[in-house]
């Protein structure tokens, strides 16, 4: 059976597939990878099924030893990898498209250069155990994943069976390479997706139920202003800072249920925009929602990045989701073209 | 009483009974997280109960609010009125010995009673799950008597035992796994209420009857060993 071993660890690396929906009710956290499409086209280049468990880095990535010829792809931030064996320099590893890593060499991530969250597809997928209908690691309630736990060096993570896509690719990089010595990767990718405007990035929401009580004195909408995400952010949830938003009068509530890009008031003022960890209630006003459709971005702010925010409708939210899965759909399908054909 | 029904986000719903007292509010819950569940249409992914609310999860890329929305009301039409939800009646053993009960003399000297008569009023009522959530597992718990009612601490704790029993407010809840808390520590319980690798994970459900029951040092441990 293949596996891999980590040789270093970045700063907080995860195992995460698509999450568990259905347990909610009993206060566990959606959770799953934080940019779900970056997933989903990993696995997809790996020809890997949308939801086998892939390593989700941030902001820096591990260095990793591959004891078999494996078949990987990388998507979502780009961490600069770069593939080391006993003889040459080191290689870039191309990102976006499927590529053969040989037995006995490694592939060192570094600090993300633009992103923050990169994804490490495995034709196979991590096999961790299935803990309640999912591989995802739960770090706050330490169950799922790797030991419930972020990997750190001298892991050493089971891989799956690769798919017959996955195979057959695997099989063709490797000929590819006999013939040529070198050529380890495919000459196409599909499109990286969007990551955040490093300068400022904008995230689209739609109005939370008590956005219309933010004080008319200061800032009335949440898009009138610049916020800094701030070093306090986690897989849970992002403090915004640089700017306090007010209501006009803050009474008690009772806890009610909130998703991953809801954006929270607590009494200090600094929003709370909740990720894909967060739990499934919580008793502070909700201000807006980032929409589906920009949870990726959002997942790739970094920490001291500028964000603001603009007000779409819920029609438009919901339109924009189902065009963006709609060339996915497309982009994903053509990487299992590719794969097969 | 018809409820609300609100869009939380562009990918949920929450339905809620706000002007409800808690009792009626639970029970019109607890009938319509049931009825919902069973009746899910495609792109309807989970259905989640709440205190005055429940919460409606769908795939936005499946359907639109105002089929969520119609969807929502249609069903809560025909919600049985005379649905009677199981619930179940359990005892929770809970050790208030100074070791676990960090503030146990603070509950007490903020009501001018003493330790005994704070164990005494908490293990004498009978506790309503009204909500799990704020980590895997938590029961949030309605009954407790008002002569305990104690605000949160000014700072929460960074890190609670797991089996905590608390009190913030006029609730009462467990700590279900280790976890950062702001709620006034009064016990232990050796009971694991949430454990990923059973099934099901979760010990309680909304709606459920509980009666803590005091054990002592030894008894907590005898737990422990047989568990």
């Amino acid at each position: 059976m293949n596996r891999v071993h980590i040789l270093r660890s970045g700063l907080c690396s995860t195992v995460q597939d698509r999450g568990r929906a259905g347990f909610r009710h009993i206060g566990v956290p959606l959770g799953g990878a934080l940019d779900s499409m970056a997933h989903d086209l990993a696995n997809r280049l790996a020809g890997n099924p949308v939801d086998a468990a892939t390593i989700e880095m941030t902001l820096t990535g591990d260095e990793i030893e591959f004891t078999h010829d494996t078949l990987i792809a990388i998507t979502g931030a780009d961490m600069a990898p770069t593939l080391h064996d006993s003889s040459d320099l080191p290689q870039p590893v191309a990102q976006h498209c499927p590529r053969l890593i040989p037995a006995g060499s490694r592939v060192r991530f570094q600090a993300a250069r633009r992103g923050c969250r990169s994804y490490l597809a495995i034709a196979g997928g991590v096999d961790v155990p299935v803990v309640m209908g999912s591989r995802s690691t739960v770090l706050r309630a330490a169950f799922g994943g790797h030991g419930g736990r972020m990997l750190t060096a001298a892991d050493d993570l089971a891989i799956g069976t690769p798919s017959e896509a996955g195979r057959q690719t695997l099989e063709r990089l490797l000929a590819k390479r006999s013939g040529t010595g070198r050529q380890v990767h495919p000459h196409w990718f599909v499109r990286p997706i969007d990551l955040p405007n490093p300068d400022i990035a904008t995230l689209r929401i739609v109005p939370g139920a008590h956005m219309t009580c933010l004080c008319s004195s200061g800032l009335e909408r949440p898009s009138d202003a610049a916020f800094r995400v701030s070093s306090q952010s986690d897989r849970m949830g992002y403090r915004l800072i640089d700017q306090r938003l007010e209501l006009e009068h803050r009474e008690e509530m009772l806890s009610e249920g909130v998703i991953p890009g809801t954006i929270q008031l607590p009494p200090d003022g600094n929003p709370i925009l909740l990720m894909a960890d967060c739990a499934p209630t919580g008793g502070y006003p909700r201000i807006g929602h980032v929409i589906s459709a920009d949870l990726g971005i959002a997942a790739q702010l970094r920490p001291g990045q500028l964000v603001r925010f603009a007000m779409v409708t819920l029609d438009q939210a919901q339109s924009v989701f189902r065009q963006q899965r709609l060339m996915l759909t497309k982009a994903l399908s053509m990487a299992g073209l590719m794969i097969h054909g | 009483m018809t409820p609300s029904i609100e869009p939380l986000g562009d990918s949920a719903a929450i339905v809620a009974w706000r002007l409800l007292d808690e009792a009626a509010a639970r029970r019109a819950i607890q009938n319509a997280t049931e009825h919902l569940d069973h009746n899910r249409i495609d792109g309807v992914i989970a259905v989640a109960p709440a205190f005055r609310s429940l919460t409606v999860y769908y795939e936005c890329g499946k359907l639109a609010w105002l089929e969520v929305e119609k969807w929502i009301s249609d069903s809560l039409n025909s919600v049985p009125i005379t649905l009677e939800t199981p619930q179940q009646q359990l005892k929770i053993p809970v050790c208030y010995d100074p070791e676990f009960a960090l503030d146990l003399t603070a509950v007490a000297d903020a009501h001018d009673l003493n330790t005994g008569d704070v164990i005494r009023l908490h293990s004498n009522a009978n506790y309503v799950v009204q909500m799990i959530g704020f980590s895997p597992g938590f029961p949030y718990l309605a009954g407790l008597p008002s002569q305990l009612h104690t605000p949160r601490r000014a700072s929460p704790r960074i890190q609670v035992p797991a089996g905590s029993v608390a009190i913030g407010g006029a609730q009462t809840g467990i700590y279900s796994s280790k976890s950062p808390g702001g709620w006034n520590i009064i016990g232990r319980t050796p009971v694991q209420l949430f454990d990923p690798q059973r099934n099901p994970p979760c010990l309680l459900r909304s709606g459920d009857v509980i009666r803590f029951i005091p054990i002592d040092r030894q008894q907590f441990d005898d737990f422990r060993e047989r568990t």
